[in-house]
């Protein structure tokens, strides 16, 4: 059975519906990439998996069981961790009681000695920031705290909502190997994500949306010779671009 | 770290022994204004717990004050009950009210919030005034008069008002450094990450307003005993809720001492500054809810801790260095 599986789910605000009759499976250990172009509905998408909001139709299982209409905090104690797309630290605490406090709530064992919270601030490479407030962070390193903090919750799938986006290629690089490297631990990983470098690196999946639609679900390679997601999402440009190195390869 | 929990710890002991001395040495006046001082520190206290921590501008808080006051005042007229048994009455009742509203009104934010509770707070006083066969309706309420002296009244007022103060900042205290704490500052810095980090949000702002308005209601408890006579217009008075908000903001808000601190520095303010026009008293309010909203928006106590402990231990420092550079070159 797959882990989460989202039926015909629909979000509608006001006229505009951000997803449409959505369905899709997520398997257990794999790396599932979500693209689409600007307002597809895919931030909508993980705030519906994560009870942040509720759908107007359609329903959503986790280990085959139903979660839409759950309170958040509920669906975060039964392993589903979230990182936001534009980063939401909590002002007022320092970088380790950041991801303390996901320690104290989000696992279903209500004691920290379970989670290693310095364990996690290594593996993020923020040790020696874990004493600063986060008001001191570059952009970078918020990324990477909201990773640390959803690390904490201890989860089994974790929703990833364009942690690249905006960061350097070195950065990009790093965090892919993060992803990975907890996916090797066991971890399902849900990855929307604008930077198809990321992308073609790390998932085994993709879903691509389109006006709260699923577009196709294939392989990284084979959806970026989709005609239908050249056509709405990658571009002309794009299709070029990698038909050309294909070519130059060639001759 | 050591040396300034030290520190904090000697300032406590301090502040305990004049706090217990100073009563018994005061004139009936100061001793009136001192137990205002401490009766405001609780409310700012109270108030600091949902709106410092937790982020929740409760500015119609005094309903609770109101509440615990007509708690106390009916239960001590209409069916006898002793003053104690009254008060901590009064005090759950208020919780329990906040228990209650909590679930509709915590779901509003900002500024949305603010109003939501002044409209409580108007609605309560208007029921309270409805209810003549309990509460008196306009006319008022008067509270058994205590067969003791009236100095030792006084003091026993004073000194049950100062539990009420230690009790809720040792509260305080303890919360701010437990994972309720912490739950409570995230859900203040962002209430949706706060949710997706598992903390069941509804159930600790709830939580934290309840004890809000527990020690609330029983500063409006001993407040109504203190005056044996309470209206409607005074104890749900905003210029109460006003008052105990900008003492907060004035201290710090989100610290442990500052509602402490704020409530004395109010006091004082109020006394010897602008005391001399009565006439002039919301004026005041108004001026000085300007002034510590554009120079003191962090409070004093952090102003303090910044502008004037760090300078003074870098002073010191200097001093030292100096100090031993002289030393060596006299060696030299
Ligand atoms: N809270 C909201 N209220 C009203 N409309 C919304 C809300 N959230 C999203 N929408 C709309 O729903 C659609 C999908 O938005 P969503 O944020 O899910 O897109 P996205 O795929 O994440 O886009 P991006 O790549 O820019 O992050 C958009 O048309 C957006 O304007
Ligand atoms: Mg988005």
């Amino acid at each position: 059975m797959a882990l989460l599986q989202v039926k015909d789910v629909t979000v509608g605000f006001g006229g505009v519906k951000a997803l449409n009759g959505l369905s899709f499976e997520v398997n257990q250990g794999e790396i599932f990439g979500v693209i689409g172009p600007n307002g597809a509905g895919k931030t909508t998408l993980l705030n519906v998996v994560s009870g942040i909001i509720r759908p107007s139709a359609g329903e959503i299982l986790y280990r085959g069981r139903l979660v839409s209409g759950l309170p958040t905090h509920t669906i975060t104690r039964l392993g589903v961790g979230r990182v936001f797309q534009i980063t939401q630290p909590f002002h007022g605490l320092t970088v380790r009681e950041n991801v303390l406090v996901g320690a104290y709530f989000g696992t279903r064992k209500s004691s920290t000695s379970t989670v290693d919270v310095d364990a996690i601030l290594e593996l993020v490479g923020m040790d020696k920031l874990a004493s600063r407030p986060v008001s001191e962070l570059s952009v970078a390193m918020r990324k990477r705290l909201e990773f640390a903090r959803a690390l904490a919750l201890r989860p089994d799938l974790l929703l990833l909502d364009e942690v690249m986006a905006g960061l350097a290629p070195t950065e990009v690089d790093y965090l892919t190997g993060i992803v990975k490297r907890i996916n090797r631990e066991g971890i399902t990983i849900v990855m929307v994500e604008h930077v198809m470098r990321a992308v073609m690196a790390t998932c085994r999946r993709v879903l691509v949306m389109h006006l709260g639609k699923h577009l196709a679900v294939d392989a990284p390679e084979a959806v970026t010779r989709d005609n239908r997601v050249i056509e709405v999402y990658l571009g002309r440009r794009y299709a070029e671009r990698m038909a050309g190195t294909a070519g130059e390869k060639r001759g | 770290m050591r040396n300034n929990l030290a520190a904090v710890g000697i300032w406590v002991a301090v502040l305990f022994l004049v706090l217990t001395t100073l009563p018994l040495i005061l004139s009936g006046y100061w001793l009136k204004i001192l137990t205002n001082i401490i009766m405001f520190a609780v409310l700012a206290q109270s108030c600091n717990i949902i709106s410092g921590y937790t982020g929740y501008p409760a500015l119609g808080n005094v309903v609770f004050f109101g509440l615990g006051a007509y708690s106390t005042a009916i239960l001590m007229n209409r069916i006898g009950a002793p003053f104690p048994l009254a008060l901590l009455a009064a005090g759950l009742i208020s919780g329990l009210y906040a228990a209650v509203l909590g679930l509709p009104i915590l779901k509003t934010k900002g500024h949305y919030f603010v109003m939501a509770t002044l409209g409580v707070n108007e609605a309560t006083r208007e029921l309270v005034n409805n209810l003549d066969f309990l509460t008196g309706g306009g006319i008022g309420m008067s509270l058994p008069i205590p067969d003791r002296s009236i100095q030792s009244f006084y003091i026993l007022i004073y000194f049950t008002m100062l539990v009420i103060l230690v009790s809720c900042t040792l509260l305080v205290h303890f919360v701010s450094r437990s994972p309720f704490g912490f739950a409570l500052r995230a859900i203040r810095a962002n209430e949706q990450a706060a949710g997706v980090m598992g903390i069941n949000t509804t159930l600790c702002k709830t939580g934290a307003w309840v004890a809000s308005a527990f020690f609330t209601g029983l500063a409006g408890g001993v407040y109504a005993y203190w005056l044996t006579y309470i209206e409607s217009q005074v104890v749900f008075s905003i210029i109460i809720g006003v008052k105990f908000f900008v003492i907060l903001l004035l201290g710090g808000a989100g610290t442990v001492f500052g509602p402490l601190l704020g409530a004395f520095m109010f006091q004082i303010i109020d006394q010897f500054i602008w005391g001399a026009f009565p006439e002039f008293h919301l004026g005041v309010l108004g001026l000085l809810m300007i002034m510590v909203v554009i120079f003191v928006p962090n409070g004093l106590l952090r102003l303090f801790e910044t502008r004037i402990w760090f300078p003074a231990k870098g002073l010191f420092q200097a001093l030292g260095v100096m100090g031993t550079r002289a030393g060596r070159s006299e060696k030299g």
